[in-house]
Order: C-alpha cells, then sequence, then structure tokens
C-alpha cells in the first residue's frame, strides 16, 4: 500500500470519477467514525473488482507454474490482469485480500488447468459486466464494462485453444 | 457528455459501420472465403439492429436520430482477405471505442445496452484477426497503467 505515490492515486480517483477522496480515505482509517451510509458504493464496487482481478492473476500464475508449456497460452491474459490490477491498486483501497492467502488449486491435466481459467474469466466477465451496470461514477463504469471486455476476448480465445488441439 | 451526446455518436458510429459492412459484404467471395463472408454478414446484422436500436432510443428521449452520412472513407483498398479484415476488425475498434464512452455517459438500461455492446464488439473483432487487449475500447486506461505500473510482484 505505500509503494504508489500520492499523485498516482489522484490520478485514478480522477479516472474513476470517484469524487469522494473523503470517502476513500474514511474507509482507509481503522477508527473511521464515517457511517457506511456516508461511503461512496462505487468504493466498495472497486475493491470488489480488484479482489477478483488479483484472485484470476493468481490463478494464472499458479497455472503456469504448474504447467509452464501453458505459458504461451496465457501470457495475453496475464498482462491483461497485471494492468487491471495496478490500475485499481492505485486507488489505495482498503481490505484487499491476504497475499498470504493459500494458492488456488491447479488441475493436473493441462486441458483442464486451462478450462479452469477459461471459466474464471467467464465468471470475471459476467461480474464486471453486472458491477458496470450498477457503478455511480460513469468512469468506474467504463472501466468495468472495458475490463469485462477483456475477460471475454480471453475467454473466447482460451475457448478456442481448447477447442482445436492439445 | 449527456446520454443523449453519446448515444447519437454511438448511432454515427453504427451509420458507419452498416455502411462499410455492406461494401464489405460485397467484396468478399462467398466460394474462396466462406468463413470469413459469415462473419461480415453476421457483423453486418449486429450493427444494422443496433442502429435501429439506437434510433428508437435517441427519439425515446426526445431527439432527432442523426442522419447517415452519403459515403464512408474506408480505410484500405478493401480487396484482399487481409484487407477485409483489417477493414472489419477497424470498425469493431471504433465502435468499442463509441461503447465506452456511451457507458461513462449513460446509466440503467441505456449503460447495459452498451456494456453489451462492448463486449460483443470486443469479442467479434478477434473473429477479424484481433488480440486481446487489456483495456478493449479504453486504449487511454493502458496508458495509465502502464504509468502507473509499479513493479508486478513476483509470483511466490
Amino acid at each position: 500500500m505505500t509503494r504508489q505515490p500520492a499523485l498516482s492515486r489522484r490520478s485514478l480517483l480522477g479516472v474513476l470519477g470517484l469524487a469522494g477522496t473523503a470517502a476513500l480515505v474514511t474507509a482507509c482509517r481503522p477508527d473511521a467514525t464515517e457511517t457506511p451510509s456516508r461511503i461512496d458504493p462505487d468504493v466498495g464496487i472497486t475493491a470488489r473488482a480488484l479482489a477478483r482481478e488479483s484472485a484470476t492473476l493468481t490463478l494464472i500464475d499458479a497455472t503456469i507454474a504448474a504447467h509452464p508449456k501453458l505459458e504461451p497460452d496465457l501470457t495475453t491474459a496475464r498482462s491483461a490482469h497485471a494492468a487491471h490490477v495496478a490500475l485499481l491498486r492505485t486507488a489505495q483501497l482498503p481490505a484487499s485480500p491476504s497475499p498470504s492467502a493459500a494458492p488456488p488449486a491447479v488441475a493436473a491435466s493441462r486441458r483442464d488447468s486451462l478450462q479452469a481459467v477459461a471459466a474464471a474469466e467467464s465468471a470475471l466477465r459476467n461480474t464486471h459486466l453486472a458491477a458496470a451496470v450498477n457503478a455511480g461514477s460513469g468512469s468506474l463504469a467504463r472501466l468495468l464494462a472495458s475490463m469485462s471486455a477483456a475477460s471475454a476476448q480471453v475467454s473466447t480465445q482460451l475457448s478456442a485453444a481448447l477447442g482445436t488441439s492439445r | 457528455m449527456t446520454a443523449l451526446d453519446a448515444l447519437q455518436h454511438t448511432l454515427a458510429g453504427e451509420h458507419a459501420a452498416v455502411y462499410v459492412y455492406g461494401v464489405l459484404g460485397g467484396r468478399v467471395s462467398r466460394e474462396d472465403s466462406p468463413d470469413l463472408a459469415r462473419l461480415i454478414a453476421e457483423a453486418y446484422d449486429v450493427h444494422r439492429a443496433r442502429r435501429g436500436q439506437l434510433q428508437t432510443t435517441i427519439t425515446k428521449l426526445g431527439g432527432t436520430p442523426v442522419a447517415a452520412d452519403v459515403a464512408y472513407e474506408l480505410t484500405t483498398p478493401a480487396e484482399t482477405g487481409p484487407q477485409l479484415r483489417r477493414e472489419a476488425l477497424g470498425i469493431e475498434q471504433r465502435c468499442a471505442t463509441t461503447y465506452a464512452a456511451a457507458v461513462a455517459s449513460t446509466t440503467g438500461d441505456n449503460r447495459r445496452w452498451a456494456v453489451l455492446a462492448l463486449d460483443d464488439a470486443a469479442v467479434r473483432g478477434l473473429g477479424f484477426g484481433g488480440k486481446p487487449e487489456p483495456f478493449p475500447g479504453a486504449g487511454d486506461l493502458a496508458d495509465l497503467a502502464v504509468e502507473q505500473t509499479p513493479a508486478t510482484p513476483a509470483a511466490e
């Protein structure tokens, strides 16, 4: 949380249209006295999007670690999620998932593991899509919609790879 | 941008898409490239349907739907298979940008429409040779993510 300079955070807040910097700061403070209703719902939407993006990135890393031959199939997806996580992290949101969480299980078969990533991408697409519709800020909605489209592309690409060979 | 302005801008993009896909459909060889011909025909139908949906929505919002231009310039000679694909991919990418802008400027059902259209354009572009991108329709966010990317944490 300390790596990003304050400037980055401000730029992201601008991108997301999260006018409520106060809401974010409040949400970050354990001694916050603001009631939850005063916290912008978009903060929660952004935090959940970050958690899901991070989980997907972790799954892809674990899959590549278990099956190095899958790396060429997963490089594009990995870099997309890394970019998403990097951008979302600059908001310095609270309640990020514990990095010490157990690594996700990866199937022994390459095909099954790739299938699992494709399924995760498809699920991520749907959650981002719903979040985009519900976001209060238009800029945040655009970001979520674009990330949904990115997962849709990856999911389609992986499904095609699964259908043709292996 | 108001919702109406964003939807008008999106409609202008659909007019261009319908025109260009019409041209591409007339040039693709159904015998030599049946798959490409099918993809172009499907895309033509999808964009024509979206054009109609936008005209209805804009009218409901009290606007007068923008009219199509007489003709649109193609970005390639659109003669060979690769040129036809590149032209089609370009349309999907330009439409994706207008859909993403419409997402930002609308709410409710209109936003849902734009989100789904963006999703579709991103996937449809793959059929024409496009590659997955980190931020379909919103490349400006990619620049921002790169500028602000701290070293990606190494896998444990």
